[in-house]
Parts: C-alpha cells; sequence; structure tokens
C-alpha cells in the first residue's frame, strides 16, 4: 500500500513547482511516512486505533476542481445565513470559494503568493509548533496538501469565519488540508471548521490547522465534524499563544466510521490562556479518537479542559489528555476532565489524563467519569408525564449543554443551529 | 376514585407491603401516618410506578382501570401525581423546559391541545403564585440549587400545572421551617377539589394541622392497622407509635379495617 502513496507523491513533488524549502519539508515528511507506514494497534500511542483499513486500500490524494458545485451555498442557507459570516469553500484539495469584508482586515492567501517577508514567519510556523512528526496522518498531510492557506487576522472581525469542507467522493479518496491562521497583536476572531454530512461520501479529510495567537489576541476555534458514517476523519489544530493571548478550541464531533483528533495548545507567552472543550456523540461501529495536550512553556498561564461524550450503540470512543507543565512554569494551573455518558452495555470508552509537572509551584486537576443515565432522574421526568425517549433526551442534552455554554454567546447561536436539534434540547 | 385491595409488593426479594386495603372517594383528602419502615414511601413509588418495586399480589383500581398496567408517563397523563419526598435535581434542564414538555406530553394524553410558548408562560406564572416560588426558580435548572422549601413548593406548583385527579404527597413536610410549611400547605388547600382526590403521607401529625383530612390512617409492617378521622392524627401524636409494637407479636391479631 505505501508504494501507492510513494507513486503518487512522487509524481506529485515533480510535477509541481515549489520551492526548494517546501519541497524538503514534504519530502522529509514522507520519507518518515514511508519508513514506518501506518502503525499496528502494538504501538501505545494506537493501542486503540485499528488502521488495518488505512493499511489495506490505497486513499489517492484529491487534487482537482472538477465537480464543484458552484451553488454549494444554497444546501446550507437554513442553518446559516451568509449575510452574517465570512467563509472560505474547499474542494479537492483547493480553496474554491470565498466571501470576506475586507481582505486588507482579514487576509486570505495562498503561501506560495505570500511576499518573501511573510513567507519567513509562515514557513516559520509551518514548522515550528507541530509535535507530531511521528503521527502518519500527519506526515501525509505535510506531504500531500496541495495548497497551504494563510489567514491573517490583521483586525478585530466581528463576523465569524466559517471554512466549508465540501468534498463529496463515491470512493475512497484523501481530501488533504492545511490552513495557518496568525492573529496580531489585540485582535480578535472566531473560525468555524465545518464538515458536513455529505450522502455516501467515502473521503478521508486529513486536515491541519495552526493558529499563532500574538500578544492579548483571542482565537476561539470551533470545529464541527458531523460527516456521515461512512467516510473518515483525521484532524490536527496546533494552537501557539503568546503573552496574555486566549486560544479556545472546541470540537464537537459526532460523524465518521472512524475519527482522530490531535488538539494541542501550546502556552507560550506569560498569562496566556488555553481551552479545550469537547463533544463527541458516537452510534453504531463509530470510533472517535481525541488526543490532546496542553503545553504549559511559562508561568503564570491558565486553562481549562472539558471533553464530554454520549456513546451508543457498539461505538468506542478514546480520550487521552496531555497536561505538560515545563520547568519554570510556576504559577500554572490547569484543569482537565472528561466525562461519558454510555447510552448502551456495548457501548466503550478508553480515557487516559496525563500529567507531566516538572514545576512545584501549581495547581493541575485531572479526572475521569464513566456513567449512565441517572434512574432517579428519568423516574422523576416520566413522572409528570414525559416518555422515556424524550426523558432520555432531555438528559442528554442537560449533559451537553454544559460544553455549548461554554463558546462565546455571540457564536452560541451559530454553532448550534448547524449542530441542530440531535444534540441537545432547549 | 382510587381502590386498593390486598396490595402486597417487594423490593429486592424483600415483601414490604403486606395487604394494604384502602379506598379513596372522589374529592377526599386521606392521610397515612407511620414510623419509619412501615413501608409509607414504597407505597407512594407503587402508585406512581416505580419499576423496581415487583407487584406481588393485589389490585390499584383507579377510575376503574387497572392502574399496574400503565407505564410510569401513562399515569401521569391518567392523573396520577407523586410529589416526591426528595426531589431529584436535574442540572441542565431548565424548571421551564422541564415544565412545559410535562404539561404537553400529558395534555397530549388527555386528548387536549399542546399549548405554545405564550399560554404556557401565563399559565406557569398564575401557578407559580399559588405556593409563592420566585420567577428566577422557574429560570433555574430542575431543583438545582433549591432549598428544601423552594423545592417542595416547586413539587406543588408541578402539580397545579398538571392538574391530576389523584395526588401523593409524600411526606411533603419534612424538611420544611414552619413558614414554608404553611405556604406549601395553603397551595396545597387551593388544589383542593370535589374532582382531585389526594393521599397525604406523613410521620408527622403537625403537616395534618395545616392540611386537614377527612380520613387517617396508620400503616406499620405493610399493612394499614388503623384508621379513622382527623382526630386520630392527634391521638398519634399523644401517644406515638410505641403502641403499634404490640401489633407485631401476633400478626394475625391485626385489627380489620
Amino acid at each position: 500500500m505505501i508504494a501507492h502513496y510513494k507513486d503518487q507523491f512522487d509524481q506529485w513533488i515533480n510535477s509541481t513547482a515549489q520551492n526548494s524549502w517546501y519541497k524538503s519539508l514534504r519530502t522529509q515528511a514522507f520519507e518518515a511516512f514511508e519508513k514506518n507506514g501506518f502503525p499496528t494497534q502494538k504501538e501505545e500511542a494506537w493501542k486503540h486505533a485499528d488502521l488495518s483499513l488505512f493499511r489495506k486500500e490505497f486513499f489517492p490524494a484529491l487534487a482537482s476542481k472538477d465537480s464543484f458545485q458552484k451553488n454549494w451555498k444554497s444546501d446550507f442557507e437554513k442553518h446559516v445565513d451568509f449575510q452574517k459570516i465570512q467563509y472560505l469553500a474547499f474542494w479537492g484539495g483547493q480553496l474554491v470559494d470565498q466571501s470576506i469584508d475586507d481582505q486588507s482586515a482579514l487576509m486570505i492567501q495562498n503561501l506560495d503568493q505570500l511576499d518573501p517577508k511573510t513567507k519567513i514567519e509562515a514557513e516559520t510556523i509551518l514548522t515550528s509548533f507541530a509535535p507530531r512528526y511521528d503521527h502518519p496522518f500527519y506526515q501525509l498531510n505535510t506531504a500531500f496538501h496541495a495548497q497551504a492557506i494563510w489567514i491573517h487576522v490583521k483586525k478585530t472581525q466581528s463576523k465569524p469565519l466559517i471554512l466549508f469542507y465540501l468534498d463529496q467522493q463515491t470512493s475512497k479518496v484523501s481530501a488533504y488540508y492545511r490552513n495557518l491562521v496568525v492573529a496580531e497583536s489585540q485582535v480578535s476572531i472566531q473560525i468555524l471548521e465545518y464538515f458536513p454530512h455529505l450522502e455516501s461520501s467515502q473521503v478521508a479529510f486529513n486536515v491541519t490547522t495552526q493558529v499563532s495567537a500574538k500578544e492579548n489576541a483571542l482565537v476561539e476555534h470551533v470545529k464541527i465534524q458531523d460527516q456521515n458514517l461512512t467516510s473518515y476523519h483525521q484532524g490536527f489544530f496546533y494552537g501557539l499563544a503568546q503573552r496574555n493571548a486566549t486560544i479556545k478550541s472546541f470540537s464537537f464531533s459526532r460523524g465518521a466510521a472512524f475519527a482522530r483528533n490531535d488538539v494541542d495548545i501550546v502556552l507560550d507567552g506569560i498569562q496566556s490562556h488555553g481551552d479545550m472543550f469537547g463533544l463527541y456523540s458516537n452510534v453504531d461501529h463509530q470510533y472517535v479518537d481525541h488526543r490532546t495536550c496542553m503545553d504549559h512553556r511559562v508561568a503564570h498561564c491558565t486553562s481549562k479542559e472539558l471533553y464530554k461524550g454520549v456513546l451508543a450503540d457498539q461505538s468506542h470512543a478514546v480520550f487521552e489528555g496531555r497536561i505538560k507543565v515545563h520547568e519554570g512554569a510556576q504559577k500554572t494551573d490547569s484543569q482537565q476532565m472528561n466525562r461519558n455518558l454510555l447510552l448502551s452495555d456495548e457501548a466503550k470508552v478508553d480515557t487516559a489524563p496525563q500529567l507531566e509537572i516538572f514545576a512545584d509551584d501549581v495547581k493541575c486537576a485531572h479526572g475521569a467519569t464513566i456513567g449512565k443515565l441517572d434512574e432517579e432522574q428519568l423516574f422523576y421526568l416520566q413522572s409528570r408525564g414525559i416518555d422515556r425517549a424524550q426523558a432520555t433526551q432531555l438528559l442528554i442534552g442537560a449533559f451537553v449543554g454544559e460544553v455549548f455554554d461554554e463558546l462565546s454567546l455571540s457564536f452560541q447561536g451559530l454553532v448550534r443551529g448547524i449542530i441542530g436539534k440531535g444534540w441537545e434540547h432547549d | 376514585m382510587l381502590e386498593i385491595k390486598n396490595l402486597k409488593a417487594s423490593v429486592d426479594g424483600k415483601q414490604i407491603l403486606k395487604g394494604i386495603e384502602l379506598t379513596i372517594g372522589e374529592g377526599e383528602v386521606h392521610a397515612i401516618m407511620g414510623p419509619n419502615g412501615s413501608g409509607k414511601s414504597t407505597l407512594s413509588q407503587v402508585l406512581a410506578g416505580r419499576e423496581n418495586y415487583t407487584i406481588d399480589e393485589g389490585q390499584i383500581i383507579y377510575k376503574g382501570k387497572d392502574l399496574t398496567e400503565f407505564s410510569v408517563e401513562e399515569r401521569a397523563g391518567e392523573g396520577i401525581f407523586l410529589a416526591f419526598q426528595y426531589p431529584v435535581a436535574i442540572p441542565g434542564v431548565k424548571n421551564t423546559t422541564f415544565l412545559k414538555a410535562a404539561l404537553n406530553s400529558v395534555r397530549k394524553y388527555r386528548g387536549q391541545e399542546e399549548l405554545d410558548a405564550a399560554q404556557f408562560l401565563r399559565l406557569l406564572k398564575e401557578k407559580s403564585e399559588l405556593v409563592e416560588l420566585r420567577d428566577d426558580l422557574l429560570k433555574r435548572y430542575v431543583n438545582d440549587g433549591f432549598s428544601g422549601g423552594e423545592k417542595k413548593r416547586n413539587e406543588i406548583m408541578q402539580m397545579a400545572v398538571l392538574d391530576p385527579s389523584f395526588a401523593v404527597l409524600d411526606e411533603t413536610d419534612s424538611g420544611l421551617d414552619i413558614d414554608a410549611l404553611k405556604i406549601v400547605a395553603q397551595g396545597v388547600n387551593q388544589l383542593r377539589s370535589p374532582q382531585r382526590s389526594m393521599l397525604v403521607i406523613t410521620h408527622y401529625q403537625r403537616l395534618l394541622d395545616y392540611i386537614v383530612p377527612d380520613y387517617v390512617h396508620v400503616l406499620a409492617h405493610g399493612r394499614i392497622i388503623k384508621s379513622g378521622g382527623k382526630e386520630l392524627a392527634r391521638e398519634l401524636e399523644e401517644k406515638g407509635y410505641g403502641w403499634i409494637a404490640q401489633y407485631e407479636q401476633n400478626e394475625n391479631a391485626l385489627p380489620s379495617v
């Protein structure tokens, strides 16, 4: 199988005009992938994830704008008021449509087209804080992404930016995307990456988004992964917060047969703050895996993490949350919690909080729970005439509501509208 | 309205109710008193349809129908209401969301039209005044962070909203100070009507000073051992429950009701 990837890589690296720096970055990544391929479950980091499908079947990279539907927006108008948002739309590994109010305040560019000075900054970001070099899907992303999109936030954005990933293919293919977000100091932005439910699609999305928040910047990032159950998802979110900056990351994941999300936030400037919130809701035989790392590099930083899961049928979720506190990162205040609700006896969750602390004056709390619906609460609701199905929905809504409540008020309506009624009721 | 015949019920293989006989007429208020462990709460849970309890024998006839054939939520639709001794908190579910879902569920069951948001809020305002429940408690999560008194008032307000024809008040006085007790009792009294029957379960006579029953029954060891008028409550208060011990010696000596 690796040979197919190699053929495609050789063909594409030689066919495109790329500078040598970029070429060597890609080649290094591919060589690393070629060496180890897709790991088996004998490897600790992959012990829960069955990658046999990826070992057996070749997912060629999409690289064509063909058959992109220009009227794609009509499918989303029910939940999204396009007057109130800015957007980028992706298809075939490329940025195919966009609407940005003011390019001088929010600049969108292909990395290749940047001026030399900005390009250096971009290249630094591309390589400096992505610690998952040993991750096969990350290696493939680095090797195969056709475009890296530079999203430069120069002024505070009152309208959120939505990234629509629209690929819909009925054969097994990979769609690689790469985004670099730089928020200048003092600015704030809300970004939503949306992977909609597209019938009978078998696309494997492989998307890396890196966010650099400069001094006092605020970046609120939401990912809604709602793919259909014959598709796949590999996602990477890397945030770097400088002095007094805040990065809030939300992952709403209920789609795909197999989904693996890596979320890392590096707190690199004093008094910076990181939030990670997540919700996964699995049915059928879904496998959803979140690996998070809150990396406290310097003193006086705070972080909060809450991931919640609702697991039905024979679904399986994995949560591995790491808090790293470096030597010298004194006065760190970090909280992490993972809660899971099992709706069936066959659903399964593996949860592992991990602390690596090398400073002595810190506050770190973590915990994990796995439980079922509370029979006392169900009985109470039923005794008031509410049938068991509706009572169950109310309790699930209550359980997941805590994560929605963490969104900024101005973002809640949009996110709830897109996610719809399936997750919670109000 | 309600007729309980030779009701025997168990939990975890242990029989708690050992042959309850009780008939409650339309519009009547009956009180059941008894010491701890006599089966008072079991009776209320069995009436509401709690699944952990097994009915071994006997019948519960409600408005001519066998109540045991109805699920918990169907009983609510049929007009049974249980005011809980310990109302459970449900963080994340707003009181108003819960009440609207409940009301529209029972209305649907009763073949009535569901209320829209405006109609519902009007009704809620009217009913919450009955027990002097503050507006902010309606917007809060169900019973979450409520004081003992607020929880019980919330129960009575739900009763007012759902308009049952038979209500069981399970130790509604427990955990209430005298002021809260008066407010709760006042709310209950306003809900008394010739079409609504009530079963008031309590350990102490105190509550019955405020909710005056038509009949009083003494429950011990899973059976009703004595019945009488409201004066029986006062008699019990004076004598305590110690005299019941004599019935333990010889179960055959239990008086017929």
